[in-house]
Formats: C-alpha cells, structure tokens, sequence
C-alpha cells in the first residue's frame, strides 16, 4: 500500500513559497510520504527559517508524518512546542546540547518521536550510544544551514556505517538522507542505505513542484522494484 | 436520503432500496449537457431513483438556505453518500439524525481524496477495499464503522475494480447503517498512521513516461482506464492508450520505438515492453493496437513521446 512504502520521499518546505504553503503541500500529496521542516534560529546555522507557525500550517493541510529538524542552539526547550503545533518526529544535533539524553526524554515526553541529526562526516558517538531511544537517524548530505547545496558524497560512508549498526541492533530507526538529494542523487543515497529521502530544492524547484515529485516518487519506486532497499 | 451520482453509486443505492430501509428522497448532480446535440442526459443515479418512484433533487448549490430546507422537510434518520461529486457543507452534516454516512472506495486512512481506485492501481497495490465511515468536516478524516478489503487482480482496471467495490458497497452500507442506527456499531476514530492521498487525477499525472519499465507504465495506463486515460504524443499529436499487456522483449530499443508485428503494436519502455491492446489517437475513435498501427504507417524513428 501507498502508505507502507519502503523507500518514502519526504520534501523539504525550505524553499517552498511560504505565502502559499497549504497549496504547496497539497499539490504534492499524493507523491509525498511527509514532509521535511528546518528550523533555523541564526544560532546554530548562521540563517534563520520559521518557527511552530508553520508546522501548524502544513499540519492544517494534511495528516501525513511532519519531521521537525531543529537547527537550532537550544532544542530542548523548544521541542514541546513543535509538537504541540503537530510534528511527529522531532531531531536535533547532539554537539549543540550538554545532555543527549535529556533532549531525547524531552521530546519523547511531549508525544513525538526523537532523532539525532549528523552532520557530513561528523562524529557517529551520540547516535551509536542512544540508538535504541531513536526513531530516525537524519544522516545530512550538505553542510547545515541553507537550501539549494549539491550533494556531498563523502557523506555516505556514514550512511553505511549507520545502516550497519541499525541492522546490528535491530533498530527500527529509519534512515533519512536530508541535503542535495535530486533525480541524479537517489540511487547513491538509497544504496549507502537511507529508506527515506529528503528532498528541497529537488521538489519545490519554483517551476513544477508535482511534476518533481513525481518523477522523484517514480525513481524510487523502480529503485524499491529493483530491491535496493 | 442518498447522495450520489455515477454509476459506481447506483449499487449502494439499488441495495438500499431491496432493504427494509425507507429510501425519502435521492440527491444526484445537475443533469450533464453531454454529446453532438447538446442535450441533457440524466445521470445513472437519477434513473434508477426515478425506476424506483423516489423524489430526485439536483441542487446546483449545496450552500444556498433552500436546499438545507429541502433535507430538513424530508426529515431524515441518516443520509449516506456513494460518489456524489460535491464537497458538502459543515451546515447540512447536522440535518439527519445520525449524521452522513459515506462508502470510500479505499482502506482509510489510505486514500483520501477523489480518485482512491485510480491511485491504487497506479502505485500497483495488491489489496484495496471500502470503508464506511461518518462524514466530517475534514476530507475523508471521519471515523470508520465498518471496512471490508479486496484483492486487486492484475487484470483489472479502474473500471473493473471499480465496479467489483461499487457491487461489494451496497450490501456493507445496508448492513453498516442498520448496525450503527440500532447502535450496534460504533465509529472508530482513523489511525493516525498510515495516511495517504489521493486526489483527482490531473492531466500531467498520467502522462506516460516510456523511460519507466513497462510494469509501473501498466499500472498507470490501467489505473487511468477509462478517465482520463494514460496519454503520450505520436508526431506531436496526442494519443491515449487505453490498455496494453506487459510482453517480454528480447532486443532492447530506446523507450518509445515503436514495432508492427504481425497482428501487434509493441512499445519499448525501460524495462521491458508493453503491447498496445487498446488507444485513440486525439479526436479519433478507440481502435485495437494492431488496427492502429497498420494506420500509422510507421517509419524509421517514429516513436511514442
């Protein structure tokens, strides 16, 4: 069924047209698995994006799965409020946060799923240690911050090396490729091992954003056909 | 009082009427002006409610304060809708007693929106089914009384499967509303999980990408049968194909050569090839692929676009 698709594509809003989001969204539906949200707080990542307004906005506009990725210097204390205004999962990077744990707790406690987010080539040590507390590893193709980056191949040994693991310890972590992710970058990320697949600028392009998804839903549907995942 | 329209609903409508149900009144979209006259022909639903001696309303606008005075007059127990082709309004979901109830011909939550059997062929689901459920304000987010499943087989079409639900609806509407006015069943809220969506094919949707491998393009051409029909473009002109049959291929050519065989058109995709049993060139009759193909007096490099 649609909705138990083993490789699932998840767009990124980030350079969707906020003025118009609930018919950005929705003219994607129904080639779209949920959706991406990056939250930027000119802390972290020298950019700032949009707060819970416009969680609560793509919420109004649908009910598939809403990933919430803080980039953001505090995540701990903003994580309820994601929630509240309808995120499911909810990841945030570990180096930003004294207590790993706490933030999981956190955000596990308020309703949603909890997910660290690695950055190119970045440590592996906190995903490692919590993975059994994770429902999503977010494994990033680009450098944090801005829309629009190519995708960063020596990302992947990463990948391989998170799939590894989540297969080691029977996790039922997803691992999520977020960064870069286009028509001719699916087959790399799906085969280091990312089952679902962030893509911003590949779908809300300013020109089609249906016509994107579609042949990105359609390339990954031949890739799952043809047992890479 | 029953809502509906197409010939997918006149089952559900035909089953209620054979039931100990009291049908009061039946509510159908304003008469199609339809063919080279321009005359106004009457709906499947509208016919089989006049068979039956029963009041037909085609309200243009669900809005306006009449129509609502119209429902509430009837003073009906419940009202329940099978493909009646409008969204309606908060306001007249409170005029029955117990609500509206609504046959969806998916597996909710899979597949809100208008085009669920579509949908489910084009991503070449195994199983789909209908669902009962309690009309809410949302799209197709209301909780569920009743459901049943059924296969999908890889013969059928959106016509095929279509009526194969449409028969399977009418008796699980029959029992579902006996067993929620009497009490016996109650409405389960929609997983949260699982959600998906399937709105109203758009003509981009099922335009034929011939670098697909010939499953998936099957699955589309079957899932748009008949409306709007998978298309393509034969020297610029459009071309719907209405059904083909996945065929082994033996030497690869690029996707979208085109080959007459002897009683056969065939199609290379990216994977595979598809046989052409049934299309229409654009303004042109259906015709059986190998009909068509001895009219396209084929060329070096004519190829589907």
């Amino acid at each position: 069924m649609a909705s138990h698709r083993n490789l699932q594509l998840s767009p990124s809003i980030l350079t969707a047209d906020f003025g118009r989001i609930e018919d950005e969204v929705r003219a994607v539906l129904p080639y779209v698995d949920g959706f991406h949200l990056d939250v930027m707080d000119g802390h972290y990542v020298e950019n700032l994006t949009f707060g819970p307004t416009m969680v609560e906005a793509v919420r109004r506009s649908c009910d598939l799965p809403l990933h919430v990725h803080l980039m953001i210097t505090d995540p701990g204390r903003y994580a309820k409020r994601f929630v509240e205004a309808g995120a499911d999962r909810i990841s945030f990077h570990p180096e930003v946060v004294q207590d790993v744990a706490e933030v999981i707790r956190t955000i596990r406690e308020a309703g949603a799923g909890a997910g660290i987010a690695v950055v190119p080539e970045g440590s592996l040590a906190a995903t490692e240690a919590h993975l059994d507390e994770l429902e999503v590893v977010l494994m990033m193709t680009v450098r944090p911050g801005f829309g629009g980056q190519g995708f960063l191949q020596e990302a992947l040994p990463n990948v391989v090396r998170i799939k590894k693991l989540v297969q080691e310890r029977r996790s039922s972590a997803d691992i999520e490729i977020d960064g870069g992710v286009k028509l001719p970058t699916l087959e790399a990320a799906v085969k280091a091992g990312g089952n679902i697949l962030v893509s911003g600028s590949g779908i809300f392009d300013g020109v089609d954003a249906r016509a994107a998804a579609r042949k990105l839903r359609r390339r990954l549907s031949e890739l799952e056909g043809m047992g890479a995942a | 009082v029953f809502f509906g329209t197409p010939a997918w609903a006149v089952p559900s409508l035909e089953a209620l009427l054979v039931s100990d149900v009291d049908v009061v009144g039946v509510v159908t979209n304003p008469d199609r002006v339809a063919g080279r006259g321009l005359r106004s022909t009457d709906g499947p639903v509208k016919l089989a409610a006049r068979r039956a001696g029963i009041e037909v309303l085609q309200p243009d606008k669900l809005r306006d304060g009449g129509f609502q005075g119209r429902l509430a007059s009837l003073a009906p127990d419940i009202a329940c809708v099978v493909a009646y082709g409008k969204i309606l309004p908060p306001a007249l979901l409170g005029v029955p007693r117990l609500g509206f109830v609504n046959a969806h011909f998916s597996l909710l939550p899979a597949y809100r929106g208008a085009a669920p059997v579509q949908w489910a062929l084009i991503n070449g689901d195994p199983i789909t089914g209908i669902s009962i459920m309690i009309l809410s304000e949302g799209m197709d987010e209301g909780p569920v009384l009743a459901a049943e499943p059924m296969n999908i087989l890889p013969s059928d079409s959106a016509t095929t499967l279509g009526d194969r639900l449409a028969a399977v609806a009418g008796g699980l509407l029959v029992r579902t509303i006996k067993g929620y006015a009497q009490g016996v069943l109650v409405a389960k809220p929609q997983p949260v999980h699982g959600v998906s969506y399937a709105p109203k094919l758009r003509a981009d949707d099922v335009r034929i990408d011939w670098s697909q491998s010939a499953l998936m393009i099957r699955n589309l051409i079957r899932g748009a049968n008949p409306e709007p029909g998978a298309w393509t473009t034969f020297r610029g002109k459009r071309m719907k194909v209405l059904e083909a049959e996945v065929v082994q291929e033996r030497d690869p050519a690029p996707s979208g050569h085109l080959e007459l065989g002897s009683g056969s058109l065939k199609v290379t995709c990216g994977d595979g090839a598809l046989m052409i049993v049934t299309a229409q060139m654009q303004g042109k009759r259906p015709l059986s692929g190998s009909d068509l193909g001895r009219g396209m007096h084929l060329g070096e490099g004519d190829r589907l676009e």
